[in-house]
């Protein structure tokens, strides 16, 4: 690695302990489109953990730092109803969420009793069943996820700016509010229906993609938590 | 009243394979050893025991299939503070189709009391010499009380259906208009398959990958998530926008 990406990378982390972090592994089809976007989006003040940097330990130390206001800890990729994942080569072993698909980047039991002011927002299948109800059972602590699968279309370009554009701003809304709200979901909930009106009236179009966009962003709606 | 005559050779109850469905239990205790006698000792009665270590195992094999007995252990050494009866406790939308039993080596009513457990129908069993029986007898009890009360409805339920269907308004409203299932299915297939893209991976849906032909083909199979596009389908173009105002943006 050349040393103006390793200081870059250095700036990025030391930020991290300020402020936010973002969290999105890349190990299959499906999370390297999305790891992508997340690049993209270029959250301020918020560190990106993309590809190698995604692994247990690393997000481990950001949910249990203490911080003098909310911890964010954004994530988009895969989930269980008890843990986020990663790549399987850099997941926690063992753990009771992972097989050979998925490695475990967080579970229940890494939500120690130590951790304060921790604020979750998972853009991921399933997580909100369990894991994001541990999570806002602590202390100062809220998650903002989806408490079934959730369904997105990818390797088209106006999909990808449809559901990459709505992370953007969902994580966006929650950093500029420095931590999730309690109205947060109700937004959310009708953020992601609007989209499909828009789809509807086409003020946003996906061409031919656009039914499946409609019916993937309804189903999502009702799955947040 | 004459009772459906095309309807008779259905209601056949197959009670072996009902059994079956119900001799599954999951016991949930961080001692590896223990479990696994337990395991074997339940398979001395027909019931298959899936041993997991900790809740959080728990809650994924609980999600993706509810069993019909779980046993609990209360402490887990890797997380004292998280303890099974609290679990029990909080859990009861993931427990609600279950018999639930709590294993304990500490004062049995204590932990009774201080949760409701028994007032909810909770087996607490102390792990004391002999207890593997009362587990046994819990396990029978509950399998026998689980096929009963299948059977029971499932009469019930053949009953009505011999009583009352004479005409087919008498079940309207229950299934999906056959005719309606039918054309939205020729639509979402016919919509599948003028994907710009058949071969490329392009939707994650369900909690996997899909190529539209490959998505096309779980429809045309009738397959779980298939159907699931079907009624998702269904439903979008049925109920049309949930915000107020808007008209349904129905197919054609």
């Amino acid at each position: 690695m050349g040393i103006i990406k390793r200081i870059r990378q250095a700036i990025r982390k030391r930020k991290a302990s300020d402020f936010g972090a973002l969290v999105a592994p890349a190990y299959d089809p499906l999370t390297r489109r999305t790891s992508t976007w997340a690049h993209s989006w270029n959250l301020q003040d918020v560190a990106l953990y993309r590809r190698g940097d995604a692994r247990h330990q690393e997000a481990l130390t950001l949910i249990t730092r203490t911080q003098s206001q909310a911890n964010l800890f954004f994530f988009v990729g895969h989930g269980s109803p008890s843990g986020l994942f990663t790549d399987p080569q850099i997941g926690k072993v063992p753990s009771p969420i992972s097989n050979r698909y998925h490695g475990c980047l967080l579970d229940t039991d890494d939500l120690v009793d130590s951790i304060r002011d921790l604020h979750v927002v998972a853009w991921s299948c399933d997580s909100g069943r369990y894991f994001g109800q541990r999570v806002a059972a602590i202390p100062g602590s809220a998650f903002l996820g989806f408490n079934g699968k959730v369904n997105l279309v990818f390797n088209d370009p106006d999909s990808e700016r449809l559901w990459g554009t709505a992370m953007r701003l969902v994580f966006e809304r929650v950093r500029m509010n420095r931590g999730i709200r309690q109205t947060d979901k109700a937004w959310l909930r009708k953020f992601l229906l609007e989209l499909r009106d828009k789809i509807a009236s086409g003020e946003v179009n996906t061409g031919h993609y656009n039914r499946i966009n409609s019916m993937f962003l309804k189903s999502a709606a009702r799955r947040i938590c | 009243m004459k009772a459906a005559p095309a309807l008779a050779p259905m209601i056949n109850l197959n009670r072996d394979r009902i059994a079956s469905k119900f001799k599954r239990a999951l016991l949930v205790d961080d001692d590896v050893d223990y479990g696994q006698s337990i395991s074997d000792n339940l398979s001395s009665i027909g019931v298959k025991t899936d041993v997991v270590g900790s809740l959080a195992a728990a809650v994924e094999h609980l999600v993706v299939d509810p069993y019909p007995i779980v046993f609990f252990d209360n402490i887990f050494e890797d997380r004292p503070e998280l303890k099974g009866s609290e679990f029990i406790r909080d859990e009861t939308k993931l427990l609600k189709n279950s018999e639930v039993v709590l294993m304990t080596g500490y004062a049995v009513q204590q932990i009774a009391n201080s949760n409701d457990l028994e007032k909810r129908g909770v087996h607490i069993v102390r792990k004391a010499p002999g207890h593997i029986e009362e587990i046994k007898s819990i396990c029978e009890k509950a399998i026998q009380s689980n096929i009963d009360r299948f059977t029971s409805q499932f009469e019930q339920f053949c009953s009505l259906m011999l009583d009352r269907i004479h005409d087919p308004s008498d079940i309207e409203g229950l299934i999906p208009e056959p005719r309606l299932l039918r054309r939205a299915r020729t639509y979402l297939l016919d919509y599948l398959a003028k994907m710009p893209n058949p071969e490329l991976e392009q939707f994650y849906f369900e909690g996997k990958s899909y190529s539209p032909r490959e998505l096309a083909a779980e429809v045309a199979a009738g397959s779980r998530p298939g159907a699931i596009l079907l009624e998702q389908f269904l439903d979008d173009v049925l109920e049309g926008s949930e915000t107020a105002g808007e008209q349904s943006n129905g197919y054609h």
